[in-house]
């Protein structure tokens, strides 16, 4: 199994680094003093109960049914080692989200890979596939390829699972969507007990480097993923900068306002130069340049890294991350440049 | 050397084309430029032709760039990422016979001479500021107006508990990120009627109304007017509180109806803030030590080629708080 390769940088410049879907504004100044305050107290063990009761609460949901976790990807690893048994079949859309696959294949599920329409989940063949599967992992608006489901089309796709099908809801990049196009997490879990959802502060909240997510479903399927949990398994400033960002939205929402403005403008640039994109719901877009080759050359001389559709299971298509507002003028420059000379 | 440039001819339409630049002087240098800032100077001379002493004119004072070429002279090394300041003393002058910092006949540059909407600037040696390697040039450009934040938060009381900025633009954001990073505790309002700037206004963490009007009369320590209006002052001499202090770092261009009699009576002081004096190098390494802190004041960026098109002061004011411009 291939592991997983991160995104990286051109050279020592941060500030280019437009391949791994982070937040480029970051977290807001009182979760910026949220950590600091917390620095002098870690030499104290810290539970997640004052966090799980603050999403459980912002959730409308019992604290039962939330398991804070290690950045979102632990649930992955959590539902892999606590739901999926060698030879399960697991099904996902193709290219699917890298980790969802390492999961997938480290606890020997069999794979059942169903392509992506348009960038866009294939509902049906998905459903179809589901009916003799353990698991279907859905992530919605999905990576790489930013499209998101309806929340029509999630519920019409939920009423063709069978109940003993895990339908794991990746809601990473939830926050970018339009307010009436996120799905209702608790209407959803209290209809499906099959259904479970996982959340991330790493991409809105911008809390990457933190490592905190949730997972949110029925009471017994989180006490089987907590069951699987290492203890202490937050750090105590991940907790710290999560329960600020609970405590004060203002700054996370600006930054979402501000990237999703920037992301409009990009996928206007690119329709305007007439490079296929698939259209995002989320702080990165999938286009397809002449060369995915030399666009990721290009972006590259002027500090850019962006990501190869080739690592992400798209090849010939480039995912960039929305960056700021000069980057992202760079990366405009560098396909205009790369355009003209093919 | 000839270079690409935004010219302002004198009827103040705004076109691109190429400029005569000279090759650097003795003391002087040759810097490509990477980016510059709009400042709201910028608008108002594209608006009403003021400060401008040759046409065509190319504006443009907030410039981060590299060193490309060296009058005699002159030991900056070739490639060096700098700031520049974009004071230019006569060094003729009683102050500029102490310190040039202090010249009382500075011109300014893209006014008195071609400035940072172009390719390449001609400068002082003097003017170019080395910055840190580690500090890109988007973040770097924005030293001269914190430079500018800076030496206003200097007449400010030591510490203040209420401030009220009016006008959050470019100079009102960078004054209350500035205001929050040196009084952690003070409580900042801001009157500013742009939804976007609003917004960001908001997430920074200030309580914010749209019309200074609708806030309580001697409420604040510290009143910044950062957006000139017609009655930015008369709001400002209403909502400090008695022995408060207003900073005027706005250029208002309507005189001012106050009353004085009660700036008096309540001991108000008010002090006029123009650009800088010796706070460019502080600004440059506060920058360089946490770029995120004022990076959010940057929304936009466009090409030269957008510039004349770009360059709508109410556009802006309305859509923007920073455009930058990469030439």
């Amino acid at each position: 199994m291939r592991p997983y390769q991160p995104g990286g940088t051109v050279g020592d410049e941060p500030a280019g680094k437009l391949s791994a879907n982070e937040s480029y504004l970051g977290p807001g100044p009182e979760v910026i003093a949220a950590i600091e305050a917390v620095a002098p107290e870690v030499h104290v063990y810290r539970t997640s109960r004052h966090l799980r009761a603050a999403i459980s609460s912002q959730l409308g949901v019992d604290e039962e049914r939330v398991i804070v976790t290690n950045g979102s990807d632990e649930v992955c690893f959590l539902v892999g080692v606590a739901m999926i048994r060698s030879g399960d079949e697991v099904v996902m859309s193709d290219p699917p989200y890298r980790i969802n696959e390492i999961v997938s294949v480290l606890n020997g599920a069999e794979l059942v890979r169903v392509p992506v329409v348009d960038g866009g989940h294939d509902l049906d063949a998905l459903a179809a596939a589901a009916q003799d599967a353990r698991l279907v992992w859905l992530p919605t608006p999905h990576n790489p390829t930013g499209v998101a489901l309806s929340p029509a089309q999630l519920e019409g796709f939920l009423e063709l699972v069978p109940g003993e099908c895990w339908v794991v809801l990746d809601e990473a990049y939830r926050a970018f969507l339009p307010l009436d196009q996120r799905p209702d997490a608790r209407s959803l879990l209290d209809r499906y007990p099959n259904l479970l959802i996982q959340r991330t502060f790493s991409k809105g909240a911008g809390l990457a480097g933190a490592r905190v997510g949730f997972a949110v479903g029925d009471a017994d399927a989180i006490a089987r993923l907590d069951s699987y949990r290492a203890p202490f398994n937050v750090n105590a400033i991940a907790l710290a900068a999560a329960q600020a960002s609970i405590e004060h939205p203002a700054w996370e929402e600006y930054a979402i306002s501000e990237t999703c403005r920037q992301r409009g403008e990009f996928e206007a640039f690119l329709g305007g130069l007439e490079i296929e994109f698939w259209p995002s719901q989320t702080n990165f877009v999938s286009f397809r340049p002449r060369s995915a080759d030399r666009a990721i050359e290009a972006l590259g001389s002027r500090g850019i890294s962006a990501r190869s559709g080739s690592d992400l299971g798209c090849p010939g298509w480039v995912r960039v991350t929305i960056g700021s507002a000069p980057r992202m003028r760079l990366v405009r420059e560098s396909l205009i440049e790369m355009e003209e000379m093919t | 050397m000839r270079v690409r440039a935004a010219l302002m001819d004198a009827d103040l339409r705004v076109r691109i084309g190429e400029r005569e630049l000279g090759d650097p002087g003795p003391g002087s240098v040759l810097v490509k430029v990477d980016w510059a800032g709009v400042c709201g100077s910028d608008l108002h001379a594209i608006e009403t032709g003021e400060w401008i002493s040759e046409w065509p004119a190319t504006l443009g004072h907030e410039v981060s760039g590299r060193v490309e070429a060296l009058g005699e002279g002159v030991e900056l090394a070739l490639g060096t990422p700098v700031v520049i300041d974009s004071r230019i003393p006569c060094m003729e002058c009683e102050g500029c016979a102490t310190d040039p910092d202090r010249c009382t006949r500075v011109t300014v540059l893209g006014e008195a001479c071609p400035g940072g909407f172009a390719t390449h600037v001609l400068v002082p040696a003097r003017s170019a500021h080395p910055v840190p390697a580690n500090l890109q040039g988007e973040d770097a450009v924005l030293a001269a107006p914190l430079a500018v934040a800076f030496h206003a938060i200097s007449r400010a009381p030591s510490s203040p508990s209420s401030v009220l900025v009016l006008g959050h633009g470019p100079l009102g954001a960078l004054l209350h990120i500035e205001l929050r990073r040196r009084f952690p505790q003070v409580e900042v309002s801001v009157a500013e009627p742009a939804p976007r700037r609003a917004e960001l206004a908001t997430a920074l963490g200030a309580r914010c109304v749209a019309e200074a009007s609708s806030l309580s009369a001697a409420a604040f320590d510290l009143v910044i007017d950062a957006a000139g209006y017609r009655d930015a002052l008369g709001d400002a001499v209403r909502t400090v509180r008695d022995g408060g202090t207003i900073l005027l770092v706005a250029l208002a261009g309507e005189p001012a109806g106050v009353g004085l009699k009660a700036v008096v009576q309540r001991r108000i002081t008010i002090a006029g803030i123009n650009a800088f004096i010796d706070e460019l190098p502080e600004a440059i390494m506060a920058l360089s030590a946490e770029p995120w802190r004022y990076r959010p004041v940057i929304t936009h960026a466009i090409g030269l080629e957008e510039l004349p098109d770009a360059i709508d002061k109410e556009a802006i004011r309305a859509t923007a708080v920073k455009v930058l411009v990469h030439p």
